[in-house]
């Protein structure tokens, strides 16, 4: 009997972090894949989606439904502050040489924590769990936090969700085709501007609907844009760029297999996603779902 | 070099002596900041050999730096003298490019900068935890040995050997982009293809400039080592790749000295901020934003740009074209 929860345990935990990871990364492999640009600001709208959730929340132990209200209430400003930054910045930016639009994210990264910065403060800040989650299932005598269980909920929505806009809406089709061939899209009568503000607005509200269910996980401090963004382009490469199945069978299989190195071998745990990364590099450039990237030279 | 070129150089050249001169008389923290200036100038130096002249856009290159740095933290436990650990962190800092140049030699573009920052990020994660090399606390108390007759716990002489090495690794990476070297990687950044055609061996040479850049970082990152006296796994995280890049761009990346400027104004300007509040990244990527939006061909630009704007002005005819 004792076998199960040492399975069961390190698998439910792991598969959580896998959807917050998801989250991230399929927002940032989406607007890659689309627009062809790699948003290094993707993790202060992360960030910022914590942020937002706490501000929502004012710090408060609540129930779940005003909890689950602030976190979609933090992606949509989230989604909203995206849109804006799309139609200031990035448009300038997708025109530029590649380093000037890689600085150009970078600064835009820079300027989001440097507001954190301003408006939080440099020392962790904490929000509590919604209360009901605090609690959880006993799983062969460990408790397994309900939380967990309500993070694989959120994963399984998003998955549908995104699927279905991206496979069944005339709007999912309208990205698939800008994505294949930008100036085809125009000719057929798109509005390709209009498309990609959308998309970055939805790939950025990923991203802060990420931050904020980790909200209540983390000690909050701006320097989490730095740290988390580069773990999703991990899952990124891992996955595939552009492939947003790919980013979550790449962010579930990372999420699974750091929380069990964390049982079971500690030492590799915190770069054995690097180390995965490397090694799909090396056998599998591409990724586990992508196609061969094709890269204009500019 | 355009006429009149040399006086300028000449008259850099005394400059910068006069400034070396003049720096010890500010006192301990103004040696501190010229000091890492130096180690900056050189830094982001060797990462335009890549960006601007090679096209390669690593993402990557706190690896060798911190590399370097941590060479040199380790063997100065064991008071190695400083010339030979800064050796051995150009060796090691340049074994660890041409490796990496090797295993990504097959990717270009956009998926090259996001694997060199990947790689960067193993090595950043693996030194955090690693008990020998100090864990998150890094090394600390990192001092030359106190022998011989330039005693380089004076930090006087410390200044003066910073400035020595950087100006000698300067003059190296000058050389070579000037060799016939320099030349066929440029020719590889303007148009790959045409130079294979020409029979240059692109991906060999790629991977050589990535292994001189990846030394020099590596050098870089051991006067650092010297200079702070701590090595904190910090000067491995990927923010430590971005920061020379940016001094490269903001200089003005393509041109030789255009960097180096690139990175006196960003380390001045972040210890200006330093000083002022801890809250200081907000003003770095406003300052950022408005060279990529506003002068994305840096600092060695603006002369052009004002000229043509007055050119324009005056006459209503075409402004006239300056050659960079």
């Amino acid at each position: 009997m004792a076998g199960i929860d040492a399975i069961l345990v390190p698998l439910l935990s792991g598969l959580s972090e896998g959807v917050v990871l998801f989250l991230v990364a399929s927002g940032l492999t989406l607007v890659l894949g689309v627009m062809r640009i790699a948003n290094f600001a993707h993790g202060g709208y992360f960030m910022l989606g914590a942020y937002f959730a706490y501000t929502l929340l004012r710090g408060q132990l609540v129930g779940v439904l005003p909890f689950v209200a602030a976190v979609l209430g933090a992606a949509a400003l989230t989604g909203a502050a995206g849109y804006l930054s799309e139609l200031l910045l990035f448009e300038r930016f997708y025109r530029m040489p590649r380093m000037q639009m890689l600085l150009g994210t970078y600064a835009l990264l820079l300027i989001l924590e440097g507001i954190a910065q301003q408006a939080w403060g440099l020392f962790p800040i904490t929000q509590p769990e919604p209360m009901g989650f605090i609690a959880g299932l006993t799983v062969g005598g460990t408790q397994v936090p309900y939380y967990e269980f309500f993070l694989i909920l959120v994963g399984l929505v998003a998955v549908v969700g995104l699927e279905y806009l991206l496979r069944r809406t005339a709007f999912g089709r309208q990205v698939r085709a800008v994505a294949e061939d930008r100036l085809m899209g125009s000719l057929l009568g798109i509005d390709v501007g209009r498309v990609y503000a959308l998309m970055l607005a939805l790939g950025v509200a990923l991203a802060g609907l990420g931050g904020a269910l980790t909200a209540p996980t983390v000690g909050l401090i701006p320097d989490i844009a730095v740290q988390f963004v580069i773990q999703a382009f991990a899952v990124v490469i891992i996955g595939g760029f552009g492939s947003v199945t790919g980013s979550l069978v790449a962010a579930l299989l990372v999420g699974v297999m750091t929380s069990f190195l964390v049982s079971f071998a500690p030492s590799v745990a915190s770069f054995s996603l690097y180390l995965l990364m490397a090694l799909v590099l090396l056998l599998r450039p591409q990724g586990i779902m992508g196609r061969p990237w094709e890269e204009e030279e500019r | 070099m355009r006429a009149g070129g040399r006086w300028w150089a000449v008259a850099l050249a005394v400059a910068v002596v006069a400034w070396a001169v003049a720096v010890p008389r500010l006192g301990l923290g103004q040696l501190a900041l010229w000091e890492d200036v130096a180690i900056q100038v050189l830094f982001a130096t060797s990462v335009n050999l890549l960006l601007g002249y090679a096209n390669i856009p690593s993402f990557g290159q706190a690896a060798f730096y911190g590399a370097g740095a941590y060479t040199v933290a380790l063997l100065a436990q064991s008071a190695w003298p400083p010339l030979a650990a800064l050796a051995a962190a150009v060796a090691v800092a340049a074994a660890l490019a041409f490796v990496t140049g090797l295993i990504t030699s097959r990717v270009t573009g956009l998926a090259f900068s996001m694997v060199t920052l990947a790689i960067g990020q193993v090595l950043y994660t693996f030194v955090l935890q690693s008990n020998a090399a100090g864990g998150e606390g890094g090394i600390s108390g990192v001092a030359p040995p106190a022998r011989g007759l330039f005693d380089l716990t004076q930090p006087v002489h410390l200044w003066w050997f910073i400035l020595l090495c950087v100006a000698v690794a300067m003059l190296a990476l000058w050389w070579v982009v000037s060799s016939p070297f320099g030349r066929a990687l440029t020719a590889i950044r303007e148009d790959p293809k045409r130079a294979a055609f020409l029979g240059i061996a692109v991906r060999r040479y790629r991977v050589m400039a990535f292994t001189i850049a990846g030394g020099a970082a590596g050098l870089a990152g051991g006067l650092y080592a010297y200079s702070t006296t701590i090595v904190a796994p910090a000067v491995l995280n990927w923010t430590q790749s971005a920061s020379p890049i940016m001094m490269a761009l903001v200089g003005g990346m393509h041109t030789f000295l255009g960097p180096a400027l690139g990175a006196v104004l960003i380390t001045w300007l972040l210890y200006v901020l330093g000083q002022a509040t801890r809250a200081y990244l907000l003003y770095v990527g406003v300052v950022l934003l408005a060279f990529v939006l506003l002068v994305p061909r840096g600092i060695v630009s603006i002369p052009d740009l004002l000229r043509r704007l007055a050119g324009g002005r005056r006459a209503t005819g075409a402004a006239p074209e300056v050659t960079p």
